[in-house]
């Protein structure tokens, strides 16, 4: 899935190398604009420099009904060769949300000769990118930090300065050579002095700074270098014949995340990586794949956030990122556990706080590595799980380390077995301490930044999620409309759980729903709008009633570590006579976003981890 | 039926009977169900032990018997628990016919996990059983698994004694006789003479394409006469073998993985024989992944390893190769195997090229 914005590609497109014969170096964005204007015939000024900047940020949306000038956009980045074929035009029309070209459309813009059926690579992510070597890897970030040297006003005032410091030390030099006489021994040390100083001055300003080579470019920050595809970690992962393996070790939602459809959307400020700076030309998850494979990243990577932010979800995309580029062979783990499963009843007890040890998950991974028995003589685990992992290159996650009695000491039994082949992944709601631990990243998610980084979150999620709860279709025109996404992003703090929620109610009833939201913020908001939906699905009726049946049903089954597909619904409605109701029900969930429905067909249902905590709590009141 | 333990929940047969009959669905192997799924079954074996409910723990074995006959599920340790069980329950019930069956299918999981001591012994006991209820074939099957067990021991004189009791005892066109023709090519093997091995090895195989029902046993001898072709200096032969096998046990969707574990192991070391160390580490990183799923097999564990550490080392990578020289002795003291004997193997085996330590 290609997750670049309308404005991102529309840049890129713009900035991107021209090639062949009768194309130009650059297009900046005035020279764009005035192309714009003279094909659509407009008075000069109306598409300015800062119109297009708007366009490439995407705070500036151009609707749909403009189809005149989006084909015109088109057809002046295709005579300007940085479109060479139909598909690369629908690729940039579809990222905005837009329709794809006609046939007409693409006669008018693709003169003979221009169009080419092989769009050019470099904008192309590689769907099935070859494994990158480490060493190749390195190479990559090198080329980024590489130095240049352009003549700048700054560098031509360090010469006039080294100029400036050489007559004066001559000076100095000829007062000193004519004699020692007062006045011009004075002379002398004032013209060295004042020598040295544009000395330093000048070195100063001629210091080489780092920059990025190659065609002039704007985009230094993040995005400009890829390591790896977008789309990197975003495959459905089937566990196959390790699902016993991995549903015992991680219980059955992350297990579910590493099998699902890609959920997780990489938004540029959400991540707050402070990891080597040899990587700040990359984005976020990039860093952080770069991190987890190249032998100077840090052993331990901890993600770190509040609840729903995406801590886990994050880890998934990277265990299967990291499998995909074939740079792990083993994933081995725990899931910090809150809960107990009674081996006799299946009942489902709750754990004190901090009862998971590092004992417990040393024996968990044991388990896993398949080591002997007992341990004989007097080696202990640590050094016969370090036998074990030599050869393979392997993802330990620890999910919810905060559940984790002496998470340091876990931390400081994990370290013994990292090495440059052997990583740790582990999700945290609290980093107390965590961070001053040598080896160990620190990854900081965060709310969404900004209303772009919203509304392409947004978009997504429509695109995600429309097939279950049609009307968010009718959300997508109101997105250009700053002041509502402005208000949304102040209520959810830029939640993305919130932001689902809450668009799914704007879907529902409209903008207003936001105005009528209680003054709360975080996970007072998320227990209000969960508290909200229970109240009114009881309302609904038996079709109401149902869902919430349902959703007692799935959260206990779900906490339990068992899969609940549709047919496994099915019999369970059957049994309660509620059958009749379970498709209106189901409907009725879906479009409150509190239930993930994964593969249409057979349907594997989950729901988040806090709503199924909420959910618990609700059922044993009742 | 113990009158005192009261208040425990009933089992549901509905749910286990479910269960059974899932694993025996195309596509649906141990490890292919979550953990949650299996839950069922300890609960089950807990109960009814708890309650002393023998008819019920030896229906509830009969229920998996398909599955722990196969060598991927055996060693998980709810099955070995219910084994255990199952044998108090036809003890208690004078049932001498069923603990014999259970005796020696749970002797066949010990071995395979590689205890061989309390595989041999419970052999010989299934056997005695079967001796004394006039089965005189079963009693012979469970004798001769004792040799298997004394060879893995290092008595390869006791084991030799044992296999020509029972050649002896087994006619010439009788199907079985292919079981210890293996374990005599084995012994051959050991004491270097490649070629009787291979003979013996071609005439296990033949018997066993021309038996109906006897393609697992195929698989099973494949991967033994492809290493030996391969020591014999015919690697084509060999890997062919090592395909067949596993295109045999591809048909099965990982009921059999230990078997498949134990081809790919055998072709990694005729991979590393030829200096192909990337392949033959892949093949051994699948067959390792193959049986940590779902319980333990030790004694495949450290020969997994044992040619990892050679590989590493014929790399030039010392370090790791004594991590998995390291992770190879580990394993043998946990299965009471001797280091003496290792190395001594070892040394006698790379001196006469007739493979690794077995």
């Amino acid at each position: 899935m290609d997750h670049a914005t309308f404005g991102t590609l529309l840049k890129l497109f713009r900035e991107r190398g021209a090639s062949g014969q009768g194309a130009r170096w650059s297009l900046t964005q005035a020279r764009f604009g005035e192309r714009v204007e003279d094909e659509l015939g407009l008075a000069p000024g109306t598409y300015r420099a800062q119109v297009v900047s708007k366009w490439e940020l995407d705070q500036k949306i151009i609707p749909a009904s403009e189809r005149a000038l989006l084909i015109a956009i088109i057809k002046i980045l295709a005579e300007e060769r940085r479109i060479k074929a139909p598909s690369e035009a629908d690729r940039l029309l579809n990222a905005g949300g837009y329709q794809s070209l006609t046939p007409d459309e693409i006669a008018r813009v693709f003169t003979p000769g221009a169009t080419s059926t092989e769009p050019v690579s470099e904008l192309e992510p590689a769907a099935e990118a070859p494994a990158t070597p480490i060493d190749e890897t390195r190479a990559t970030i090198a080329d980024v930090g590489r130095t240049s040297f352009r003549v700048s006003p700054r560098h031509w005032g360090g010469l006039g300065l080294l100029v400036l410091s050489v007559v004066l030390i001559v000076i100095g030099l000829g007062a000193l050579g004519l004699g020692a006489v007062a006045g011009r021994a004075g002379l002398a040390i004032g013209a060295f002095v004042a020598g040295a100083i544009a000395l330093l001055a000048a070195a100063w300003a001629l210091w080489p700074s780092a920059e990025i080579t190659g065609p002039r470019s704007t985009a230094t920050a993040h995005g400009s270098v890829q390591l790896v595809a977008d789309t990197c970690g975003d495959r459905p992962w089937p566990l196959g014949h390790q699902r016993l393996l991995l549903t015992a070790a991680f219980g059955a939602y992350f297990a579910d995340l590493l099998e699902r459809e890609p959920l997780y959307v990489d938004l540029a400020g959400q991540i707050d990586a402070a990891l080597d700076g040899a990587t700040t030309a990359l984005a976020p998850v990039q860093r952080l794949i770069w991190a987890l494979t190249n032998p100077r990243g840090p052993r331990v990577l901890i993600l770190a956030g509040e609840g729903g932010l995406g801590k886990s979800t994050l880890a998934a995309k990277l265990v299967r990122c990291l499998f995909e580029r074939n740079a792990v062979d083993l994933i081995l783990g725990d899931s910090a556990k809150t809960q107990v499963v009674d081996p006799v009843t299946g009942a489902v007890g709750r754990l004190d706080p901090a009862f998971y040890t590092a004992e417990q998950f040393s024996a968990r991974l044991a388990e896993q590595l398949g080591l002997p028995p007992t341990p004989p003589g007097k080696r202990g685990r640590i050094e016969q799980a370090r036998d074990r992992f030599a050869g393979r290159r392997a993802v330990i996650v620890v999910d919810n380390l905060e559940t984790v009695s002496a998470a340091h000491d876990l931390l400081r039994d994990l370290r013994q077995l990292v090495s440059r082949d052997v990583r740790v992944i582990a999700t945290t709601r609290s980093v107390a301490g965590l961070e001053r631990m040598s080896g160990v990243g620190v990854v900081h998610l965060h709310g969404l930044p900004s209303v772009a980084e919203v509304r392409t979150f947004i978009r997504w999620h429509i695109r995600a999620h429309a097939a279950g709860h049609p009307a968010l279709a009718r959300v997508e025109a109101d997105l250009a409309q700053m002041p509502r996404l402005k208000r949304l992003l102040q209520r959810t703090g830029g939640s993305p759980l919130l932001i689902q929620l809450l668009i799914s109610d704007i879907a529902r009833q409209g903008w207003s729903v936001l105005d009528q939201l209680p003054t709360l913020y975080g996970r007072a908001l998320l227990g209000f709008l969960y508290d909200d939906r229970w109240q009114d699905l009881n309302q609904a009726g038996d079709a109401g009633r149902c869902a919430c049946r349902i959703l007692g049903f799935v959260a206990a089954e779900q906490e339990a570590g068992k899969p609940v597909t549709l047919e496994r619904l099915s019999v369970w409605t059957a049994s309660q006579d509620l059958a009749e109701h379970q498709a209106e029900a189901l409907r009725l969930l879906q479009e409150r976003f509190l239930l993930m429905l994964r593969e249409a067909e057979r349907g594997h249902l989950s729901l988040f981890p806090s709503l199924a905590q909420f959910v618990r709590v609700r059922s044993n009141e009742s | 039926m113990n009158p005192e333990v009261t208040g425990l929940p009933e089992v549901d047969w509905h749910v286990l009977e479910t269960l059974a009959a899932r694993l025996e669905q195309p596509g649906v192997s141990p490890g292919s169900l979550a953990e949650a799924e299996w839950r069922c079954l300890p609960a089950a074996v807990q109960c009814l032990t708890d309650k002393e409910d023998w008819p019920a723990l030896l229906q509830l074995r009969r229920l998996f018997r398909p599955l722990m006959a196969r060598d991927s599920a055996g060693a998980m340790p709810v099955f070995l628990e219910l084994s255990e069980s199952a044998a108090v329950a036809a003890e208690k019930l004078e049932d001498w016919k069923e603990l014999a069956g259970i005796l020696g299918a749970y002797g066949h999981n010990l071995h395979r996990q590689g205890f061989h001591a309390r595989a041999a012994a419970v052999f010989e006991r299934s056997a005695q059983l079967y001796q004394d209820l006039g089965e005189s074939f079963e009693a012979l099957k469970n004798r001769h698994m004792t040799a298997l067990c004394y060879r893995a021991l290092g008595q390869r004189l006791r084991a030799r004694q044992v296999i020509t009791r029972v050649l002896a005892e087994t006619g010439p066109s009788n199907p079985w006789r292919s079981n210890p023709l293996q374990v005599l090519a084995w012994l051959e093997q050991d004491r270097g003479d490649l070629h009787s091995a291979r003979a013996l090895l071609d005439e296990a195989a033949t018997l066993q394409r021309h038996t109906t029902g006897a393609e697992i046993l195929l698989a099973g001898t494949l991967p033994d006469l492809g290493e030996v072709r391969g020591l014999l200096g015919d690697p084509a032969g060999a890997v062919a073998c090592f395909r067949e096998s596993l295109a045999i046990l591809a048909g099965h969707e990982r009921l059999y993985a230990r078997l498949e574990a134990r081809t790919r192991e055998k072709w990694a070391e005729l991979a590393w024989r030829q200096g192909d160390h990337a392949h033959a580490l892949a093949l051994l990183d699948e067959a390792d992944d193959l049986i940590r799923g779902h319980g333990q097999y030790p004694d495949l564990m450290w020969r997994i390893e044992m040619v990892r550490g050679f590989v590493f080392l014929r790399r030039g990578d010392w370090r790791t190769g004594w991590h998995k020289l390291r992770s190879t002795l580990a394993y043998r003291r946990a299965l009471g195997l001797s280091t003496r004997v290792f190395a001594q193997q070892l040394l006698s085996r790379l001196v006469r090229q007739t493979g690794l330590p077995r």
